[in-house]
């Protein structure tokens, strides 16, 4: 007889994990510097490419992903093998929100884990070229939770910064926390870097200094990505065909689809 | 309802488990079920019986032990059960199904979802925490002599 209370959730994300190729996570100590939107344009721009993609948004508590992806109505399939992601735009999309259905998730500390446990178990991609994850900003429970959970996993992390000293120092923690926990990273990406006014180029928030990071902390730097007022007339129009053809997204494909896909071929 | 799903992750353990410990006969397994998830025990224990059949053979015994849920408010502190607040969820997703039918809604899936849908039937808070009766658990597994 062997007792014990045994998880069988984590076999399951194994084998759910399994049919994966590759799994990039886009993480940023800090919140509000474009993560979400970095993910879904990442996402959007290689399935573009014909590989199979989905979208894991694990922001619990303020999921913007089914917003970007005008997925406020849908639902994830149910399933007897599990939960199946809506696809829009050739991308499937996985959330916390869909499920929720537009009211708040006041998930108490303690349940954290396993509320990202639930979701890595229960959402069938089947076999998938790359997942993109959307990491919540910070070090805590969720995304201690799943880097420990995809451990085993082929995966790598691009890590997102604005210019501001205060967003590099946080940033920085979050590298060595990746570090630590034995997880690759395939650059850094320096958002809201530069705007275009007419033929002027302006540093709202101080002239980049990403590189500076990067280079400390031993870790390639993917680049500068531009703030795009397009971006916000996209998103309030709910417009990826839009969205898609902003300076920003033509920067995320420049900087950041490469090294991913280098990642997944 | 996810319970064939369930029950391959429970399959799928034990197996583990028993490879790890040089076992390959399986007589028995204990399993805890939440309250919470609300998982229909008939399809779960009859996709149990399929599944371990066909990966240990005939005759598992399957034993499934359902643990009451208890929530606490991190408002006032009440402590209470599931019924307590059952009435707030079904008003919100099955206020049309007919007796004895069930009744589909996220905290199936995801048990922390919870306190999206309910609140603390004293004080109103939706700062609830899960203290038991959630997820699925392999409690104990029953093994053959035979390593």
């Amino acid at each position: 007889m062997m007792k014990g209370l045994i998880d069988p959730r984590i076999e399951a994300i194994r084998d759910r994990f399994s049919r994966i190729r590759y799994t990039v996570i886009v993480a940023s100590g800090k919140g509000g510097v474009g993560k979400s939107l970095i993910a879904a344009t990442l996402s959007l721009l290689i399935a573009q490419k014909k590989y199979s993609v989905g979208l894991l948004d694990l922001d619990l508590h303020g999921p913007v992903t089914p917003l970007i992806f005008d997925l406020e109505q849908a639902e994830p399939e149910e399933s007897k093998e599990g939960l199946i992601p809506p696809i829009r735009h050739g991308v499937k999309v996985m959330s916390l929100g869909l499920l929720a259905k537009n009211r708040p998730t006041p998930i108490h500390g303690s349940n954290k884990r396993d509320a990202i446990r639930e979701i890595l178990a229960v959402t069938r991609w089947d076999k998938l070229d790359l997942l993109v994850v959307d990491l919540p900003p910070g070090t805590g429970d969720e995304v201690l939770e799943t880097l420990n959970l995809i451990k085993d996993f082929k995966r790598g992390a691009i890590v997102v910064t604005i210019p501001s000293q205060l967003s590099l120092k946080v940033v920085a923690r979050l590298v060595d926390l990746l570090k630590e926990m034995k997880t690759d990273i395939i650059g850094l990406v320096e958002n809201m870097s530069y705007m275009k006014l007419d033929e002027q180029i302006l540093y709202p928030m101080g002239k980049p200094r990403g590189i500076e990071l990067a280079k400390e902390r031993n870790i390639p730097y993917l680049g500068q990505i531009p703030l795009d007022p397009k971006v916000q007339e996209a998103l309030e129009g709910r417009d990826i065909d839009l969205l898609l053809g902003t300076e920003f997204s033509k920067t995320v494909e420049e900087v950041i689809v490469k090294p991913v896909l280098g990642m997944i071929k | 309802m996810h319970e064939w799903s369930l029950a391959s992750s429970i399959v799928l353990t034990a197996k583990k488990i028993l490879a790890e410990k040089g076992y390959s006969k399986l007589d028995g397994i204990d399993i805890v079920v939440g309250e919470l998830s609300q998982i229909d025990l008939d399809i779960l224990r009859d996709a149990l019986r399929t599944l371990l059949g066909e990966e240990f053979g005939e005759g598992v015994e399957v034993n499934i032990e359902v643990e009451k849920a208890r929530l606490k408010c991190n408002t006032c502190g009440y402590e209470f059960g599931f019924r307590e607040v059952w009435d707030q969820l079904k008003q919100i997703f099955c206020q049309d199904i007919e007796p004895g039918e069930e009744c589909e809604n996220p905290v199936h899936y995801v048990p922390e979802l919870v306190s999206s849908f309910v609140k603390c039937p004293k004080c109103g808070s939706v700062d609830l925490e899960i203290i038991s009766g959630r997820g699925v658990w392999i409690k104990s597994l029953k093994v053959g002599e035979e390593k």
